[in-house]
């Protein structure tokens, strides 16, 4: 009885309440159904005790992977010849952040290139500063943090909004609304953080600042301290190399020509610690 | 460090003038880069005078200037700008390398712990001090507050927790102490642009903490801590007549 009075009343609701509420329900439906099919194909492997998973968002056609957080983090492990594996999945983010690259260990996600490092520091006993100055240190974490946080965004503007050509985009082949919703959606982001408000001019000019200041301190000498490569180094190759190589069709590669020692730089970087570079890019986008 | 300081009337047509967002409760701004421009000009000893009207910049930001009719924004090209317009170079005495390292510590604060700055007033202090400075009503300072936090969260940093924060700022500010030392600026005894930049942001931090964290991890490191004193003392010996003494009075200069 209660039934068929309420059955009554949600027929006499008015036609514009009636196609709201629906359209309502079937959203929030289909958005649960989704998350739930999603979580079953994102079910992870498992793995060893005490392995450690990079998961990323899948190898590049020109570098090892399109964030230069997961070549920092690889390139780092590979410097300290700590085993490691990868698991590649757009899809699948880090838990707490949602973003990629994460670590996983023993079960546990970690995300934060950065926080990642300090992590394996204390499970692996690695001295991440392993003979460097307090004085180098601080050099470090102030070229480091340039790269990451200004010359970073820099390179994303370039890559993803201010290529006309969209290179990016239509290397995996999507389609052109896709392509006009992403710019669209970066636009916003990089207006917010701030490096969204300069000219193309005036963006080419503080990304080549940063590779000047960068060049002037590397100078001759064959890594950022001198002959044996750090930590540093490696957060620093990730940029570098995402810019060299994996511009598509942005100014990055061009500007950063201007300083034949980190294009030599970069090189070396690549020959020391992934002298299977070849193997490992992915040009026809098959994983 | 440097010459006698010169600001006020003078030619009209050589004074630039600063546009900022008025003075903070004890510091000269609660923007780091109006702290930033405004100790550039006091060191390279450009004659200038304060506009706290409210007018905004083409980038919809403070601070900016104008100069003979030209404006300017962005802290960074402003003083680009203005070493050409007046042949000024604060870094002629740095080497190649000083300049490169120089450039990376001005943008490790700017773009990296200038978010902690961020998340410290408008996130962690619960005192909303930074709300009651630019006298934001209780019911509307959850707005500013939702604005400036989902910038912070996608720049990234806004993802971490408090500790992670406070972590990543004891690190940065860790670097600023390592590279100075025993000296009395970060490139010895004579001031470059790039110590105009740690200045802005890490006196904002230590001079105007509010009841956030940001203020208790500098006070961690004694040597950065004399390093923004002896900045202060030399440049700002009228920094208490460009604060509202804690919102107390108006601010002469």
């Amino acid at each position: 009885m209660a039934l068929s009075k309420v059955t009554d009343l949600l027929a006499n609701l008015p036609i514009g309440v009636k196609v709201l509420g629906g359209t309502f329900l079937t959203g929030t439906v289909l958005t649960v159904v989704w998350r739930r099919l999603k979580g079953r194909q994102t079910k992870s492997k498992v793995y060893p005790p005490n392995t450690i998973v990079i998961h990323q968002m899948g190898r590049g056609p020109h570098v090892p992977s399109l964030t230069p957080f997961a070549i920092k983090l690889e390139t780092y492990f590979r410097m300290e010849g700590i085993p490691y594996e990868v698991e590649h999945n757009w899809n699948r983010k880090a838990e707490k952040t949602g973003k990629l690259p994460f670590l996983e260990y023993n079960g546990e996600e970690i995300p934060d290139s950065e926080f990642i490092l300090e992590f394996i520091s204390k499970e692996k006993n690695v001295d991440l500063n392993k003979g460097l100055t307090p004085e180098q240190i601080g050099i470090g974490r102030a070229f480091q943090k340039m790269m990451e946080e200004n010359t970073y965004w820099c390179f994303v503007r370039d890559r993803w909004v201010l290529d006309e050509s969209s290179a990016i985009y239509k290397h995996f082949n999507l389609s052109w609304i896709v392509i006009y919703l992403v710019k669209r959606a970066q636009r916003k982001t990089l207006w917010t953080h701030g490096i969204g408000r300069y000219s193309p001019e005036q963006l080419r000019h503080i990304m080549s600042e940063d590779l000047k200041a960068l060049s002037r301190y590397l100078g001759s000498k064959n890594f950022l301290f001198g002959d044996k490569a750090s930590k540093f180094d490696c957060a620093i190759f990730g940029i570098l190399a995402e810019i060299r190589w994996a511009s598509f069709g942005g100014f990055g590669p061009v500007v950063i020509k201007e300083y034949p020692n980190l294009c030599d730089y970069c090189d070396r970087m690549k020959e020391t610690f992934w002298p299977d570079w070849d193997t490992v890019i992915k040009p026809d986008n098959k994983q | 460090m440097v010459g006698r300081l010169q600001v006020g009337e003078g030619n009209e047509e050589a004074l630039v003038t600063l546009y900022q967002i008025g003075r903070a409760p004890n510091s000269p701004s609660l923007t780091p880069f109006a702290i930033k421009l405004e100790t550039y000009l006091r060191a390279a000893n450009i004659p200038y005078k304060n506009d706290h009207s409210g007018k905004k910049s083409s980038k919809g930001k403070f601070p900016w200037i104008s100069y003979k009719g030209k404006p300017v924004a962005d802290s960074e090209f402003c003083i680009e700008f203005l070493n050409k317009e007046r042949n000024i170079d604060l870094n002629s005495h740095l080497s190649e390398e000083q300049k490169g390292v120089g450039r990376a510590l001005q943008k490790m604060v700017e773009e990296n712990t200038y978010w902690v700055l961020v998340l410290d007033r408008w996130l962690y202090d619960k005192t909303n001090g930074v709300c009651i400075a630019f006298k934001i009503p209780s019911i509307m300072r959850w707005l500013p507050r939702r604005k400036f936090v989902g910038f912070a969260k996608k720049q990234g940093i806004g993802l971490h927790s408090k500790a992670e924060v406070e972590q990543i700022l004891r690190k940065d500010v860790k670097a600023i102490s390592g590279y100075l030392g025993s000296k009395k600026l970060l490139f010895g005894d004579k001031i470059s642009q790039y110590d105009t930049a740690v200045f802005g942001q890490l006196a904002a931090m230590k001079y105007e903490p509010f009841g956030g964290m940001a203020g208790g991890v500098i006070d961690e490191f004694p040597v950065v801590c004399a390093y923004l004193d002896r900045i202060k003392t030399e440049l700002w010996p009228d920094w208490e007549e460009c604060n509202t003494g804690g919102g107390t009075r108006q601010a002469t200069k």
